[in-house]
């Protein structure tokens, strides 16, 4: 991807390649990865997988867990643990009363799977497991959109918006205003979720998404690439900045300055209130590198386009089970609970605290599943 | 084939099905010269308009991957050739991809028992095979499952009526060659259950009441200007 020329130049991505791949079934990433476990599991091993079949209950004799009571089908299929059952069933993104309750982000969506309902929450806690949280913020989420029409498996489909990390693209809040380097996550996340005290509100969400006709000749909005009508539903769009501040809903004056104050050092390639473009990670992965500063690009060719943003979770969540250094789920009492584990995003990021990288959300269940597994068998 | 920003060429995603029914040509013209009657056998259909005799607006519900999306299509009707065959074209007006498509009756010769050689297998690949797999799975239980009457399987005889569907789809855009990759799957299983219901419902009224014309089943919304 960052050989292609980033998340900037996607629509000269080698689609041929990918066409191959798919084709001849070959997987990268993360699923390539899972290939050689499911291999190792089903076909080198041949332990079995019951697929649609969701565990509902743990079941506890003495105190310690024995088992799982699931659902095949409408009827109770109960599976007895030898030795004690791990808990890796994700968290709660698809869950909107949790992700409202413990992530405190209005209008929270997903683009992971639609099947995390916050079940190792309700089964934990049903046996009197402690909940533990990331401080300060989960940085393992981002801010998106819907295509209209767009679905997975049944359920709209949220995309991670990484549009702000090419040239000639903000952020700004209700009051027409930047607020943080759009192209580094780690810096706008705490920033989103800034208190003010004086307005007892979130001032920084929703946030807007503002890009200009110099990003579309060039840049896609999510699979809308240069030349491609943009649906309304999507973006709105105006042929100046204060138009379209007053189609959004923000404030026109405030946002007219904004842009000014951008353009004037963006078209020198600087960004001395927010630094955008000061990290190469930010550069390579979304800037375009024919300009001096790969995120940084003046808004100043109409027409102007806003989309208003919403939370994006992507299956790491800022609460979960409570683990020890083996891998078990702790009491809220503070005890282990015997022959209970949980791992991956089912237990909280107390080992990562609230540092976030793409892949830690990979490494972390194969760690834990080795502990959990190692002290099972101990 | 298409030519790619690369410049390499990749074949046109094509999928034909042919199947035979108990009923002569013209009943099956009869059903098929309506599009309304068989609007809601599309996989994915949602909506048609149509704007003239000729040219029509459809919206459908289509799997790309794992992914489904909305697509609205123009259709165009190039040729009406009853009771032997019907010829579109269609162009995608919220997504880069332009196709044709052909639904053609002919008379079944005594003989030609058996399932027809030039059914094409798309799903090739394990991916392919997991994708159309899900999808009958998906389409029978989301829409009923497709019966057709006792006999149907011992060949319609002579006089009778072989239906085929042919389908060409060719994505635009950069990314073209990625989303052939991903429909083609899909492809081979809605021209196979859409011909299949058509011959069906045909089948079935026809059993019912030998005599009575055939009436259109909707299950999404038609709108004629």
């Amino acid at each position: 991807m960052y050989a292609w020329g980033g998340l900037a130049n996607v629509v000269n991505w080698d689609y041929e390649l990918i066409a191959e791949r798919i084709t001849n079934d070959q997987r990268s990433f993360g699923p390539g990865m899972m290939g050689f476990f499911v291999k190792a599991a089903q076909i080198d091993r041949g332990i079995p997988a019951h697929v649609e079949t969701p565990v509902e209950q743990l079941i506890v004799e003495d105190g310690r867990v024995v088992g799982v009571r699931a659902n095949r089908a409408g009827s109770a299929f109960f599976v007895r643990a030898r030795l004690g059952v791990v808990l890796g069933i994700g968290g709660y993104d698809h869950n909107s009363e949790m992700a409202a309750m413990y992530e405190n982000m209005p209008e929270w969506h997903s683009s992971a799977q639609p099947y995390f309902h916050g079940d190792n929450i309700v089964m934990g806690g049903e046996i009197g497991a402690a909940i533990a949280a990331v401080p300060p913020t989960n940085l393992a989420m981002f801010f998106g959109y819907n295509i209209p029409g767009e679905e997975h498996e049944g359920v709209p489909l949220y995309r991670s918006s990484w549009e702000c990390g090419c040239p000639h693209a903000i952020w700004v809040n209700r009051s027409g205003e930047r607020f943080c380097d759009e192209a580094f996550y780690k810096d706008y996340q705490p920033k989103l979720r800034r208190w003010n005290g004086h307005t007892q509100s979130q001032d920084n969400i929703p946030p807007f998404l503002i890009f200009d006709q110099n990003y579309r000749d060039k840049y896609p909005l999510g699979t809308f690439g240069p030349g491609m009508e943009i649906p309304s539903e999507l973006a709105v769009q105006a042929e100046s900045p204060r138009a379209l501040a007053e189609k959004l809903g923000i404030d026109p004056d405030r946002f007219a300055q904004t842009i000014d104050r951008y353009n004037e050092f963006a078209a020198k390639g600087e960004d001395p209130d927010f630094g955008s473009g000061r990290y190469p990670w930010t550069r390579r992965l979304a800037g375009d590198p024919s300009y001096p500063n790969p995120n940084v690009g003046p808004l100043d060719k109409a027409p102007y386009f806003g989309v208003k943003l919403v939370p994006v979770g992507v299956g790491i969540n800022s609460h979960g089970l409570k683990t020890n250094a083996r891998a078990q789920v702790v009491h809220v009492r503070g005890h282990a609970i015997p022959g209970f584990y949980a791992v991956g995003n089912s237990a909280a990021l107390l080992d990562l605290g609230a540092g976030y990288q793409s892949g830690t959300s990979n490494m972390r269940a194969i760690t834990w599943g080795y502990v959990a597994a190692r002290d099972l068998c101990a | 084939l298409i030519e790619c920003s690369g410049g390499k060429e990749f074949p046109l995603a094509e999928v034909r099905y042919s199947t035979t029914a108990r009923l002569p040509v013209e009943a099956i013209w009869n059903f098929v010269e309506d599009m309304d009657n068989w609007a809601g056998y599309v996989v994915g259909y949602q909506s048609h308009e149509k704007l003239s005799s000729d040219r029509s607006v459809w919206v459908l519900k289509g799997d790309v991957g794992v992914l489904q999306r909305v697509v609205k299509f123009n259709v165009n009707v190039t040729e009406w050739a009853g009771p032997k065959q019907v010829h579109f074209e269609l162009e995608g007006v919220n997504e880069p991809m332009k196709g044709s498509g052909t639904f053609s009756m002919d008379r079944y010769e005594d003989g030609d028992v058996g399932e027809d050689p030039a059914n094409e297998d798309a799903g090739s690949g394990f991916v392919g095979r997991i994708i159309e797999g899900l999808l009958r799975f998906f389409q029978r239980l989301l829409r009923g499952r497709v019966e057709r009457g006792a006999g149907a399987d011992e060949g319609p005889g002579a006089g009778m009526a072989q239906l085929t569907f042919e389908l060409r789809i060719e994505p635009g855009g950069p990314m073209a060659p990625m989303i052939d990759a991903l429909i083609r799957p899909a492809m081979r299983v809605a021209a196979e259950d859409l011909a299949t219901r058509i011959v069906a419902r045909c089948e079935a009224d026809r059993d019912r009441n030998p005599s009575a014309p055939l009436q259109p089943e909707l299950q999404g919304q038609s709108q004629q200007k």
